[in-house]
């Protein structure tokens, strides 16, 4: 129930009873009058109970909710990280999970009691703050270690999980993956997760400011921002961010050609065609109205600088 | 049961007894301080606001529509309808 609603109606509930309360005596005399006890005394405090502790422990899993506690600033700020390899921030950013509940969508456990644990969990969150000793940034730590179940309550069998040569490499491998005997986290692999203590090293994201609105000197941003996270760097698995910028963290795909991308052989080392939205292809699949055409390209003037050529698609 | 044993039993209820009303103003009292807290949280929810809420609010309420409760069973063996 919204709150516009319940508010209301509890200040109203609230006037009920007290005015019940005030007249006990004339209210229990009469019919009318235990009608009014039973209504104000039972029925409407059980509802409004009910209402209001659903959207209460509805509201408790929003993210404002969680971020609401100055510890957790830092995290808030992990997922506005200009950086297409950081995982929080990607998954936040590409709405990958809803922002609304991005905190409560990947720290729930998935299996039944798993709301349960997480309530208990957030209910030790705020013993902890109001009267234990909260940890310093960067020491907070889970009380347990992070179940793959979590990751793979979305990434479990999909086409773009499986098709990762390091995850069905010998390091990790599907069915070690899938039967939680290796961690998604383990070092090596996506060890950093929100990486708190690097957040001062790193740059926000402005949403509406788009890549081509960056100065040159940055990475070219192009390509698929799932691409980035998915296709390792040359190093192989997850680095620290700073690393993954020098080794061209949200590399384009003309980067990626450049450089090798993945250096697998197999379909890896095909040259595949990758839809973008400037593909034809793509472009006739949103062709609804052939009237309003693309802008016309733009020859460049002669005193800006020639856009460098990305590489073809499907050239290795 | 028929019409006039009704009200001859309606007739003879004796009136509600102090321990009665004041047992009423207790279940008012709780009831405002768990309904009072429920508002706030309601308003701003956080973790300041729905601790208090979740430990003293709602057992405010559930304690007060007990009190109701037992304030109606003692009014059903009072008129002897129980």
């Amino acid at each position: 129930m919204p709150a516009v609603i319940l508010l209301p109606l509890i200040l109203l509930t609230i006037a009920l009873v007290a005015w019940l309360g005030l007249s006990a005596k004339a209210r229990a005399a009469g019919r009318a009058g235990k009608i009014l006890l039973l209504v104000g005394m039972f029925g409407l405090p059980g509802f409004l109970l009910a209402a209001g502790g659903q959207k209460a422990v509805h509201d408790s899993g929003q993210r404002e909710f969680c971020l609401s506690c100055h510890e957790m600033t830092p995290y808030q700020r992990s997922l506005e990280i200009d950086d297409r390899e950081y995982l929080p921030a990607v998954h936040y950013q590409n709405n990958l999970v809803p922002r609304d509940t991005a905190c409560y969508a990947c720290h729930t456990d998935y299996t039944l009691y798993g709301d349960v644990s997480a309530k208990l969990n957030g209910l030790k969150h705020v013993y902890v703050h109001f009267l234990g000793d909260v940890p310093a940034t960067g020491e907070i730590h889970l009380y347990s270690p992070y179940p793959n179940k979590n990751c793979l309550k979305c990434h479990e069998h999909s086409r773009r999980f499986e098709e990762v040569k390091q995850h069905r490499g010998p390091k990790a491998g599907l069915d070690k993956l899938y039967a939680n005997d290796v961690s998604c986290l383990q070092k090596g692999c996506h060890d950093l997760g929100h990486g708190v203590k690097l957040l001062d090293e790193m740059e926000t994201w402005k949403p509406g400011v788009f890549p081509e609105d960056k100065p040159a000197t940055e990475d070219g941003g192009g390509g698929d921002d799932l691409d980035d996270l998915f296709d390792e760097p040359s190093g192989g698995g997850d680095e620290k961010p700073a690393d993954a910028d020098a080794t061209g963290g949200g590399d384009s795909d003309a980067t990626e050609g450049a450089a090798g991308g993945d250096d697998a052989g197999g379909a890896a080392a095909e040259p595949t065609k990758k839809a973008t939205l400037n593909d034809p292809e793509v472009d006739d699949l949103f062709d609804d109205d052939p009237a309003p055409a693309a802008p016309a390209p733009t020859e460049p003037t002669k005193d800006e600088p020639k856009p460098e050529e990305p590489a073809k698609e499907g050239t290795p | 049961m028929s019409d006039a044993t009704e009200t001859v039993i309606a007739a003879e209820a004796p009136p509600a007894k102090k321990t009665d009303v004041k047992l009423l103003r207790w279940t008012a009292f709780l009831l405002i301080i768990g309904l009072a807290l429920e508002a706030i949280a309601v308003a701003a929810l956080s973790p300041t606001t729905f601790v208090p809420f979740a430990f003293i609010g709602a057992p405010c309420i559930l304690l007060g529509m007990l009190l109701y409760l037992v304030h109606v069973v003692r009014e059903l063996k009072r008129t002897k309808a129980l």
